[in-house]
Protein backbone atom coordinates (compact mmCIF):
# COMPACT_ATOMS: atom_id res chain seq x y z
CA UNK A 1 0.00 0.00 0.00
CA UNK A 2 0.94 3.05 -0.84
CA UNK A 3 0.01 7.13 -0.84
CA UNK A 4 0.84 10.48 -2.19
CA UNK A 5 1.65 13.54 -0.10
CA UNK A 6 1.60 16.49 -1.35
CA UNK A 7 4.19 18.94 -0.23
CA UNK A 8 3.39 22.86 -0.92
CA UNK A 9 6.33 24.85 -0.51
CA UNK A 10 7.75 28.55 -0.80
CA UNK A 11 11.51 29.60 -1.52
CA UNK A 12 10.23 32.17 0.34
CA UNK A 13 9.37 30.93 3.48
CA UNK A 14 11.97 29.91 6.64
CA UNK A 15 9.52 27.17 7.72
CA UNK A 16 9.27 25.51 4.58
CA UNK A 17 13.20 25.62 4.42
CA UNK A 18 13.31 24.42 7.86
CA UNK A 19 10.74 21.82 6.94
CA UNK A 20 12.26 20.66 4.00
CA UNK A 21 15.00 17.74 4.91
CA UNK A 22 12.12 16.23 6.75
CA UNK A 23 9.30 16.30 3.99
CA UNK A 24 11.37 14.71 1.67
CA UNK A 25 12.83 11.72 4.21
CA UNK A 26 9.23 11.03 4.35
CA UNK A 27 9.90 8.51 1.58
CA UNK A 28 12.36 7.24 3.19
CA UNK A 29 10.34 5.90 6.44
CA UNK A 30 6.87 5.39 4.72
CA UNK A 31 5.33 3.84 1.39
CA UNK A 32 4.41 7.02 0.37
CA UNK A 33 5.43 9.70 -3.01
CA UNK A 34 6.15 13.70 -1.83
CA UNK A 35 5.23 15.75 -4.40
CA UNK A 36 7.16 18.66 -4.11
CA UNK A 37 4.27 21.16 -4.90
CA UNK A 38 5.95 24.46 -5.03
CA UNK A 39 4.24 27.99 -5.21
CA UNK A 40 4.41 31.22 -5.33
CA UNK A 41 5.65 33.79 -2.00
CA UNK A 42 2.08 34.92 -0.27
CA UNK A 43 2.97 38.28 -0.97
CA UNK A 44 3.08 37.88 -4.57
CA UNK A 45 -0.40 36.18 -4.01
CA UNK A 46 -2.52 39.23 -2.28
CA UNK A 47 -2.38 38.14 0.91
CA UNK A 48 -0.95 41.02 3.37
CA UNK A 49 2.12 40.72 5.45
CA UNK A 50 2.38 43.70 8.39
CA UNK A 51 5.76 44.39 9.52
CA UNK A 52 4.75 42.39 12.86
CA UNK A 53 4.29 39.26 11.08
CA UNK A 54 7.44 39.25 9.35
CA UNK A 55 9.49 40.03 12.06
CA UNK A 56 7.71 36.98 14.55
CA UNK A 57 8.53 34.55 11.14
CA UNK A 58 11.68 35.38 11.16
CA UNK A 59 12.70 35.20 14.79
CA UNK A 60 10.41 32.09 15.37
CA UNK A 61 11.81 30.19 12.50
CA UNK A 62 15.33 31.18 14.10
CA UNK A 63 14.63 29.53 17.41
CA UNK A 64 12.72 26.76 15.81
CA UNK A 65 16.43 25.82 13.68
CA UNK A 66 18.14 26.27 16.89
CA UNK A 67 15.71 23.49 18.28
CA UNK A 68 16.05 21.01 15.29
CA UNK A 69 19.85 21.44 14.86
CA UNK A 70 19.56 23.29 11.65
CA UNK A 71 21.63 26.43 10.74
CA UNK A 72 19.77 29.67 9.69
CA UNK A 73 20.78 33.58 10.10
CA UNK A 74 22.66 34.57 7.16
CA UNK A 75 19.77 35.63 4.78
CA UNK A 76 19.11 36.89 1.32
CA UNK A 77 15.11 37.24 0.77
CA UNK A 78 14.33 35.48 -2.10
CA UNK A 79 11.25 38.02 -2.48
CA UNK A 80 10.54 38.60 -6.08
CA UNK A 81 12.09 37.72 -8.63
CA UNK A 82 14.81 35.32 -7.01
CA UNK A 83 11.83 33.23 -5.17
CA UNK A 84 10.25 32.86 -8.77
CA UNK A 85 13.67 31.98 -10.08
CA UNK A 86 13.93 29.00 -7.89
CA UNK A 87 10.13 28.04 -8.53
CA UNK A 88 10.76 27.98 -12.20
CA UNK A 89 14.07 25.93 -11.60
CA UNK A 90 12.65 23.84 -9.08
CA UNK A 91 9.67 22.57 -11.47
CA UNK A 92 12.48 21.80 -14.33
CA UNK A 93 14.48 20.11 -11.30
CA UNK A 94 11.10 18.29 -10.67
CA UNK A 95 10.58 17.04 -14.05
CA UNK A 96 14.28 14.99 -14.30
CA UNK A 97 13.78 13.86 -10.86
CA UNK A 98 16.13 16.27 -8.86
CA UNK A 99 13.56 18.08 -6.44
CA UNK A 100 15.10 17.25 -3.48
CA UNK A 101 18.39 18.06 -3.88
CA UNK A 102 17.71 21.36 -5.57
CA UNK A 103 15.29 22.70 -3.17
CA UNK A 104 17.42 21.73 -0.15
CA UNK A 105 20.52 22.70 -1.31
CA UNK A 106 18.47 26.40 -2.74
CA UNK A 107 16.77 26.92 0.65
CA UNK A 108 20.10 26.29 2.50
CA UNK A 109 21.65 29.04 0.25
CA UNK A 110 19.16 31.25 0.73
CA UNK A 111 18.74 31.40 4.37
CA UNK A 112 21.88 30.07 5.45
CA UNK A 113 24.54 31.16 2.61
CA UNK A 114 22.97 34.72 1.73
CA UNK A 115 22.92 33.67 -1.67
CA UNK A 116 21.34 35.85 -4.02
CA UNK A 117 19.17 34.15 -6.68
CA UNK A 118 18.24 36.67 -8.49
CA UNK A 119 21.91 37.12 -10.36
CA UNK A 120 22.95 34.21 -12.70
CA UNK A 121 25.96 33.75 -10.32
CA UNK A 122 23.96 33.09 -7.40
CA UNK A 123 21.53 30.06 -8.61
CA UNK A 124 24.05 28.70 -11.51
CA UNK A 125 26.41 27.61 -8.81
CA UNK A 126 23.23 25.94 -7.01
CA UNK A 127 22.18 24.12 -10.24
CA UNK A 128 25.99 23.67 -10.74
CA UNK A 129 26.57 21.87 -7.53
CA UNK A 130 23.59 19.17 -8.29
CA UNK A 131 24.08 18.49 -11.60
CA UNK A 132 21.42 20.70 -13.77
CA UNK A 133 22.35 21.80 -17.39
CA UNK A 134 22.36 25.33 -16.55
CA UNK A 135 21.19 26.32 -20.42
CA UNK A 136 18.08 23.87 -19.37
CA UNK A 137 17.75 26.04 -16.16
CA UNK A 138 17.68 29.02 -18.52
CA UNK A 139 15.21 28.03 -20.55
CA UNK A 140 12.87 26.63 -17.54
CA UNK A 141 12.61 30.52 -16.60
CA UNK A 142 11.13 31.65 -19.36
CA UNK A 143 8.72 28.04 -19.85
CA UNK A 144 5.18 29.11 -20.00
CA UNK A 145 4.60 25.23 -19.61
CA UNK A 146 6.20 25.39 -16.27
CA UNK A 147 4.47 29.11 -14.80
CA UNK A 148 1.05 27.31 -15.76
CA UNK A 149 2.36 24.24 -13.20
CA UNK A 150 2.94 26.68 -10.95
CA UNK A 151 0.06 28.19 -10.85
CA UNK A 152 -1.99 25.18 -10.67
CA UNK A 153 -0.36 24.28 -7.70
CA UNK A 154 -1.56 27.81 -6.47
CA UNK A 155 -4.96 26.91 -7.56
CA UNK A 156 -4.89 23.65 -5.70
CA UNK A 157 -3.65 24.93 -2.67
CA UNK A 158 -6.70 27.00 -2.90
CA UNK A 159 -9.01 24.25 -3.28
CA UNK A 160 -7.74 22.79 -0.16
CA UNK A 161 -9.12 26.09 1.29
CA UNK A 162 -5.22 26.45 2.65
CA UNK A 163 -2.99 29.75 2.16
CA UNK A 164 0.17 29.49 3.69
CA UNK A 165 3.56 26.89 2.93
CA UNK A 166 4.60 24.48 3.92
CA UNK A 167 1.49 22.63 4.05
CA UNK A 168 1.04 19.00 3.61
CA UNK A 169 -1.90 16.97 2.16
CA UNK A 170 -2.76 13.51 2.10
CA UNK A 171 -6.53 12.19 1.18
CA UNK A 172 -8.22 14.55 2.47
CA UNK A 173 -6.07 15.79 5.67
CA UNK A 174 -3.99 18.78 5.29
CA UNK A 175 -1.36 19.57 8.05
CA UNK A 176 0.20 23.05 7.70
CA UNK A 177 3.35 24.50 9.69
CA UNK A 178 7.05 22.75 9.70
CA UNK A 179 5.59 22.12 13.56
CA UNK A 180 2.63 19.82 12.38
CA UNK A 181 4.90 16.97 10.60
CA UNK A 182 4.36 14.77 13.58
CA UNK A 183 0.73 14.85 13.21
CA UNK A 184 1.33 14.09 9.73
CA UNK A 185 3.97 10.73 10.24
CA UNK A 186 1.15 10.21 13.37
CA UNK A 187 -1.39 9.74 10.40
CA UNK A 188 0.81 8.09 8.12
CA UNK A 189 1.52 5.30 11.03
CA UNK A 190 -1.96 4.91 11.82
CA UNK A 191 -2.49 3.80 8.09
CA UNK A 192 0.08 1.64 8.29
CA UNK A 193 2.54 3.28 5.91
CA UNK A 194 5.34 2.73 7.62
CA UNK A 195 8.22 0.85 5.46
CA UNK A 196 9.45 -2.43 6.74
CA UNK B 1 22.74 54.68 -2.48
CA UNK B 2 22.48 52.81 -5.68
CA UNK B 3 19.21 49.97 -6.62
CA UNK B 4 21.62 46.88 -5.66
CA UNK B 5 23.56 48.45 -2.71
CA UNK B 6 19.83 48.94 -1.03
CA UNK B 7 17.92 45.87 -2.02
CA UNK B 8 21.18 44.13 -0.08
CA UNK B 9 20.65 46.03 3.33
CA UNK B 10 17.40 45.39 2.77
CA UNK B 11 16.95 41.65 1.73
CA UNK B 12 20.27 40.41 3.21
CA UNK B 13 21.54 42.72 5.77
CA UNK B 14 18.84 44.04 7.67
CA UNK B 15 16.73 40.56 8.41
CA UNK B 16 20.57 38.57 9.23
CA UNK B 17 21.65 41.44 11.31
CA UNK B 18 17.48 41.29 13.14
CA UNK B 19 18.31 37.32 13.54
CA UNK B 20 21.78 38.21 14.94
CA UNK B 21 20.73 40.62 17.35
CA UNK B 22 17.69 38.12 18.60
CA UNK B 23 20.74 35.64 19.73
CA UNK B 24 22.46 38.20 20.93
CA UNK B 25 19.62 39.49 23.37
CA UNK B 26 18.52 36.05 24.05
CA UNK B 27 22.23 35.17 25.33
CA UNK B 28 23.17 38.61 27.27
CA UNK B 29 19.62 39.40 29.14
CA UNK B 30 21.10 42.49 31.60
CA UNK B 31 17.97 43.57 32.20
CA UNK B 32 15.97 40.38 32.65
CA UNK B 33 19.18 39.43 35.08
CA UNK B 34 18.44 42.12 36.93
CA UNK B 35 15.24 41.24 37.15
CA UNK B 36 15.37 38.05 38.21
CA UNK B 37 18.02 39.14 40.69
CA UNK B 38 15.33 41.70 42.43
CA UNK B 39 13.83 38.34 43.30
CA UNK B 40 10.73 39.85 41.11
CA UNK B 41 8.26 37.60 39.23
CA UNK B 42 8.71 37.59 35.45
CA UNK B 43 6.15 39.31 33.10
CA UNK B 44 3.69 37.69 30.46
CA UNK B 45 1.28 39.11 28.60
CA UNK B 46 -1.17 36.92 26.90
CA UNK B 47 -3.82 37.53 24.64
CA UNK B 48 -6.79 35.59 23.97
CA UNK B 49 -9.97 35.49 21.66
CA UNK B 50 -12.98 33.23 23.29
CA UNK B 51 -13.78 32.39 19.17
CA UNK B 52 -10.27 30.86 19.21
CA UNK B 53 -10.08 27.36 19.53
CA UNK B 54 -6.36 28.12 19.84
CA UNK B 55 -6.57 30.21 22.79
CA UNK B 56 -8.23 27.66 24.85
CA UNK B 57 -5.39 25.02 23.78
CA UNK B 58 -2.48 27.53 24.65
CA UNK B 59 -4.03 28.70 28.03
CA UNK B 60 -4.65 24.98 29.39
CA UNK B 61 -1.28 24.35 28.44
CA UNK B 62 0.38 27.44 29.67
CA UNK B 63 -1.36 26.65 32.80
CA UNK B 64 0.39 23.50 33.27
CA UNK B 65 3.86 25.71 32.15
CA UNK B 66 3.48 28.47 34.75
CA UNK B 67 2.56 25.97 37.83
CA UNK B 68 4.74 26.59 40.23
CA UNK B 69 7.12 29.20 38.76
CA UNK B 70 7.34 32.76 39.73
CA UNK B 71 5.81 34.28 36.34
CA UNK B 72 2.92 37.41 36.90
CA UNK B 73 0.85 36.88 33.62
CA UNK B 74 -1.83 39.25 32.66
CA UNK B 75 -4.50 38.26 30.12
CA UNK B 76 -5.69 40.84 27.88
CA UNK B 77 -9.03 39.50 26.33
CA UNK B 78 -9.73 40.91 22.67
CA UNK B 79 -12.84 40.36 20.14
CA UNK B 80 -10.90 41.76 17.32
CA UNK B 81 -8.10 40.26 15.95
CA UNK B 82 -5.63 39.08 12.64
CA UNK B 83 -4.76 41.42 9.83
CA UNK B 84 -6.95 43.93 8.07
CA UNK B 85 -7.72 42.66 5.26
CA UNK B 86 -7.02 38.78 4.98
CA UNK B 87 -8.10 37.34 2.41
CA UNK B 88 -7.89 34.03 4.07
CA UNK B 89 -9.45 35.25 7.45
CA UNK B 90 -12.65 32.18 6.94
CA UNK B 91 -10.21 29.69 5.57
CA UNK B 92 -8.14 30.43 8.96
CA UNK B 93 -10.98 30.13 11.33
CA UNK B 94 -12.07 26.42 9.88
CA UNK B 95 -8.60 25.04 9.93
CA UNK B 96 -7.73 26.02 13.57
CA UNK B 97 -11.04 24.26 14.54
CA UNK B 98 -9.40 20.94 12.80
CA UNK B 99 -5.51 21.85 13.91
CA UNK B 100 -6.55 22.78 17.65
CA UNK B 101 -8.27 19.25 18.12
CA UNK B 102 -5.12 17.85 16.80
CA UNK B 103 -3.14 19.43 19.48
CA UNK B 104 -5.16 19.11 22.29
CA UNK B 105 -5.21 14.93 20.90
CA UNK B 106 -1.61 15.07 21.55
CA UNK B 107 -1.81 15.87 24.93
CA UNK B 108 -4.82 13.66 25.57
CA UNK B 109 -7.24 16.14 25.39
CA UNK B 110 -10.69 16.11 23.52
CA UNK B 111 -11.92 19.30 22.11
CA UNK B 112 -15.94 18.62 21.26
CA UNK B 113 -16.97 21.70 19.34
CA UNK B 114 -16.68 21.48 15.51
CA UNK B 115 -18.07 24.63 14.68
CA UNK B 116 -17.23 28.55 15.54
CA UNK B 117 -18.39 30.53 18.00
CA UNK B 118 -21.27 32.85 17.65
CA UNK B 119 -19.43 36.23 17.82
CA UNK B 120 -22.16 37.67 20.54
CA UNK B 121 -20.83 34.64 22.82
CA UNK B 122 -17.40 35.72 22.34
CA UNK B 123 -17.86 39.10 22.94
CA UNK B 124 -19.99 38.90 26.31
CA UNK B 125 -17.30 35.95 27.60
CA UNK B 126 -14.72 38.64 26.64
CA UNK B 127 -16.61 41.32 28.48
CA UNK B 128 -16.99 39.29 31.20
CA UNK B 129 -13.38 38.37 31.69
CA UNK B 130 -12.33 41.67 31.10
CA UNK B 131 -14.24 42.75 34.35
CA UNK B 132 -12.20 40.74 36.53
CA UNK B 133 -9.08 42.41 35.34
CA UNK B 134 -7.08 42.91 38.41
CA UNK B 135 -8.00 40.28 40.23
CA UNK B 136 -6.50 36.76 41.11
CA UNK B 137 -9.00 34.61 39.27
CA UNK B 138 -9.41 35.93 36.02
CA UNK B 139 -7.27 33.31 34.62
CA UNK B 140 -9.68 30.93 35.79
CA UNK B 141 -12.47 32.78 34.36
CA UNK B 142 -10.89 32.95 30.44
CA UNK B 143 -10.12 28.98 31.33
CA UNK B 144 -13.83 27.95 32.30
CA UNK B 145 -15.22 29.68 29.65
CA UNK B 146 -13.14 28.71 26.53
CA UNK B 147 -13.11 24.86 28.34
CA UNK B 148 -16.64 25.31 28.27
CA UNK B 149 -16.92 26.52 24.64
CA UNK B 150 -14.33 24.47 23.14
CA UNK B 151 -13.71 21.59 25.24
CA UNK B 152 -17.34 20.45 26.24
CA UNK B 153 -19.17 22.48 23.50
CA UNK B 154 -21.63 23.94 25.71
CA UNK B 155 -24.18 25.79 24.31
CA UNK B 156 -24.05 29.12 26.18
CA UNK B 157 -25.97 32.14 26.58
CA UNK B 158 -25.60 35.45 28.43
CA UNK B 159 -27.20 33.54 31.29
CA UNK B 160 -24.50 30.63 31.51
CA UNK B 161 -21.44 32.83 30.93
CA UNK B 162 -22.75 35.49 34.07
CA UNK B 163 -23.54 31.99 35.73
CA UNK B 164 -19.78 30.62 35.32
CA UNK B 165 -18.50 33.86 36.60
CA UNK B 166 -20.50 34.11 39.36
CA UNK B 167 -19.27 30.25 40.61
CA UNK B 168 -15.42 31.46 40.18
CA UNK B 169 -15.49 35.06 41.23
CA UNK B 170 -18.01 34.47 44.01
CA UNK B 171 -19.44 37.98 42.80
CA UNK B 172 -22.58 39.04 40.50
CA UNK B 173 -21.02 40.60 37.55
CA UNK B 174 -22.26 44.19 36.55
CA UNK B 175 -20.81 45.35 33.31
CA UNK B 176 -21.34 48.36 31.43
CA UNK B 177 -20.90 47.26 27.91
CA UNK B 178 -19.75 50.28 26.23
CA UNK B 179 -16.94 51.11 28.59
CA UNK B 180 -15.93 47.12 28.63
CA UNK B 181 -16.01 47.67 24.78
CA UNK B 182 -13.47 50.10 25.07
CA UNK B 183 -11.51 48.14 26.97
CA UNK B 184 -11.27 44.97 24.78
CA UNK B 185 -10.70 47.58 21.64
CA UNK B 186 -7.92 48.95 23.90
CA UNK B 187 -6.20 45.34 24.38
CA UNK B 188 -6.33 44.85 20.61
CA UNK B 189 -4.06 48.10 20.34
CA UNK B 190 -1.97 47.12 22.67
CA UNK B 191 -1.56 43.53 21.61
CA UNK B 192 -0.72 45.70 17.83
CA UNK B 193 1.59 47.92 19.80
CA UNK B 194 3.80 45.48 20.97
CA UNK B 195 4.16 44.10 17.82
CA UNK B 196 1.87 41.00 17.53
CA UNK B 197 -1.46 40.91 15.38
CA UNK B 198 -3.18 37.53 16.06
CA UNK B 199 -4.31 35.13 19.00
CA UNK B 200 -3.20 33.36 21.46
CA UNK B 201 0.40 35.60 21.57
CA UNK B 202 2.07 35.81 24.68
CA UNK B 203 4.93 38.62 25.22
CA UNK B 204 7.27 36.41 27.79
CA UNK B 205 10.89 38.57 28.85
CA UNK B 206 10.63 40.25 25.53
CA UNK B 207 10.06 37.01 23.46
CA UNK B 208 6.97 37.01 21.43
CA UNK B 209 5.43 33.47 21.28
CA UNK B 210 2.11 31.54 19.70
CA UNK B 211 0.96 29.67 23.41
CA UNK B 212 -1.11 27.14 21.68
CA UNK B 213 2.21 25.52 19.51
CA UNK B 214 5.14 27.02 21.53
CA UNK B 215 4.38 25.97 25.50
CA UNK B 216 7.06 23.82 25.59
CA UNK B 217 9.50 26.33 24.36
CA UNK B 218 7.84 29.03 26.89
CA UNK B 219 9.04 26.80 29.59
CA UNK B 220 12.10 26.50 28.53
CA UNK B 221 13.08 29.95 27.82
CA UNK B 222 11.39 31.07 31.49
CA UNK B 223 14.04 27.77 32.72
CA UNK B 224 17.09 29.68 30.64
CA UNK B 225 16.14 32.92 31.69
CA UNK B 226 16.12 31.43 36.01
CA UNK B 227 12.00 31.76 36.52
CA UNK B 228 12.16 27.70 36.60
CA UNK B 229 9.45 25.58 38.54
CA UNK B 230 9.44 25.47 42.28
Amino acid sequence: MSATVDFFFSFRSPYSYLAGPRAFALEDKYNVKVEFRPIRPMVTRGVPLPMSKKLYILLDAAREAERLGMDFGRIHDPIGDGALRCLYVSEHAKEIGKEREFVLRASRAIWVERTCMVEDKGLRKICDEIGLDWRQCQTALTDERIKKSIEANNARLRELKQWGVPTFHIDGDVFWGQDRIDDLEALLKERSLVKT
Amino acid sequence: MGKCAKEYVAKALVPSLLVSASRAKRAARPLIRAVKIMGRPAKAELFIAFDDPYSWVGLDLLEDVLRGRNVDLRIYPVTERGISGDPDREDRLAYSIVDAARIAARHSKTMQRKDPVKPETAAMAARLAESCRGAEMMMEVCLRFLKALWEKNEDLDEADLFCIHREVTGQDASLQTDAMDRRLEQNRELMFKKGHWETPAILVLGQWYFAHERADRIGEWLDRAGWRKQ
